[in-house]
């Protein structure tokens, strides 16, 4: 399923920062969004996900546009998952919370069951079901917000900092569970500002800069140009940094 | 740099109500002379209940059973709050309720805790526009706290706290929302800081050139503590990530040539190992 941008235009009311993408095109398969602080990605990430609207340019999903979808339609298509949990739980038990986009879905009893058994498992919440989201630590809300994602499988998934608050087995979990969902043919775009991590995993990436789309292709390739690194206002990888600061060839990004 | 302070931990614990295990076991530790103290552990290993200690609102606004006794300095949070609080800058793992949410704009946000404290105007608008810079948030001084980003307000939240330069710092993962840049201003100045600080984080690599001190959590006990570099070489679990210096020496087989089977955990260590690897 393929998600277009064409000559976008958004900018918040009373604001002067404006979000401009002339053209995107986000495939099947996994890219991240970078950028520094402000750059605008969380605000793409509404506009992608139909969460705010703009009336210059459009938005489509296999050519149809995204505001001529029913809500249902939509929800059906595009997953979102927050940056901040908080903002998108309501439901008094992480199973009720897993559920609740399912039973909007009309999916049978039977079939909600097994798929919120086999998501808590996959995102090791399984013991949790029965808490209230707000009793949970900060990392098991980021992978509560994941999982009420990954329960209706939309084939486009929005991930807004998945990664913020998870320990490092908990970050190795997602990345799998991203990369797998990218295998199936999904369409996957994460926030992220571990560039060590986008560079190690993540094929394709769409750098972001005050408000401004700066780069959008292969990871390795917009990190072979240390100028438009550092015009984006970011670092990067670590063990690239290292192996530069001592003189020896950096790493060769694979993907 | 010498640094003077205290830090006594007799076995404490901390049950949170309906909690079927405690949240902290029997925690114990003396220490003197440290600077910034590291906590790193997986998630539910106790960190963030270390930090309520610290701030000494557990349990006054966090509901909790706390046992055994604590004292950072001359001060223990739990009896002598009042005074104690004066000294602390505390930051959550979440900036956003942090911030007062009634205040129109960001300089108004930094300027808060100095207007509270009855600090002369002049005063507030030097420390104000220090910190801003400081902290990459002068061109946002105008707007609105909720116009910010995410990683701009966690910005926002810590340098509200170190307005008031704060002598003991309580940091709850303060960089995760941050971009690259962000976090190594903030590192940066962590280092040069003349605060007691102690920091929950899962940036290993910074807290290995900037921390005197790891406190290693596990399931709510501490399982090692002591410098980076030792609490590195011991723990070897790949369950706790490395420092990225670590993990490329290890990958490179440079060893330190002080023993000759410990890897190095900062940059000036790595530089060390390199040089003796390629001279050997």
């Amino acid at each position: 399923m393929q998600l277009k941008i064409h000559n976008l235009r958004f900018s918040y009311p009373q604001q002067q920062f404006t979000v401009k993408a002339d053209h995107l095109d986000l495939q099947p398969g996994l890219t991240a969004m970078i950028g520094e602080n402000g750059a605008g990605k969380s605000t793409l990430f509404k506009l992608l996900g139909g969460l705010v609207t703009t009336h210059q340019g459009k938005i489509t999903v296999d050519q149809q546009p995204l505001k001529d979808f029913l809500k249902t339609e939509r929800a059906r298509k595009i997953g979102l998952a927050f940056q901040d949990p908080d903002d998108q739980f309501f439901n008094s038990s992480v199973k009720k919370e897993v559920e609740w986009e399912l039973r909007q879905l009309k999916v049978p009893a039977k079939k909600r069951s097994e798929t919120v058994t086999a998501v808590l498992k996959e995102t090791n919440l399984s013991q949790q079901a029965q808490q209230n989201p707000y009793d949970l630590s900060l990392s098991d809300r980021k992978l509560l917000s994941i999982a009420t994602v990954l329960a209706p499988n939309p084939q486009i998934a929005l991930f807004d900092e998945p990664m913020i608050a998870l320990d490092w087995p908990s970050q190795q979990l997602v990345s799998h569970i991203f990369t797998k969902l990218a295998k199936r043919g999904h369409t996957i775009l994460v926030i992220s500002h571990n560039l060590d991590w986008v560079a190690q995993n993540v094929p394709q990436v769409i750098v972001m800069g005050r408000g401004k789309v700066i780069f959008a292709g292969k990871t390795r390739d917009f990190l072979h140009q240390p100028t438009l690194v550092k015009k984006s206002n970011l670092l990067l990888p670590k063990v690239t940094r290292l192996t530069m600061a001592l003189g020896i060839n950096p790493p060769q990004y694979r993907l | 740099m010498a640094f003077n302070s205290k830090i006594v931990f007799s076995h404490v614990s901390v049950s949170y109500p309906a909690a079927s295990q405690p949240a902290l076991k029997d925690f114990s530790i003396r220490l003197t002379n440290k600077h910034i103290i590291g906590i790193i552990g997986n998630s539910r290993a106790g960190k963030t209940t270390l930090c309520h200690l610290l701030a000494g609102t557990l349990p006054k606004m966090v509901d909790g059973e706390v046992s055994g006794h604590y004292q950072i300095n001359q001060w223990s949070p739990q009896q002598d709050w009042g005074v104690y609080n004066h000294q602390t800058g505390v930051v959550l793992q979440d900036a956003s309720s942090q911030l007062t949410s009634f205040t129109e704009t960001v300089a108004d946000e930094l300027a808060f805790n100095l207007i509270n404290r009855g600090i002369q105007s002049q005063q507030i608008k030097k420390k104000v526009r220090r910190v801003a810079q400081l902290f990459g948030l002068t061109n946002q001084l105008t707007l609105s706290p909720a116009a910010l980003s995410g990683g701009q307000k966690q910005r926002l939240a810590i340098a509200s706290v170190i307005v008031t330069d704060p002598a003991i710092l309580i940091m709850d993962d303060p960089t995760s929302q941050m971009d690259s840049r962000g976090r190594q201003i903030f590192f940066h100045w962590l280092q040069q800081t003349t605060a007691l600080v102690f920091i929950t984080s899962y940036e290993v690599d910074a807290l290995a050139e900037v921390a005197d001190e790891l406190w290693l959590m596990d399931k709510g006990q501490l399982v090692d503590h002591g410098t980076p570099f030792a609490v590195f070489n011991r723990f070897t679990s790949p369950r706790i990530k490395h420092p990225v210096c670590w993990q490329l020496a290890k990958k490179m087989g440079w060893v330190l040539p002080t023993d000759g089977q410990s890897y190095p955990v900062n940059y000036q260590q790595l530089e060390e190992a390199f040089h003796a690897a390629q001279d050997s």
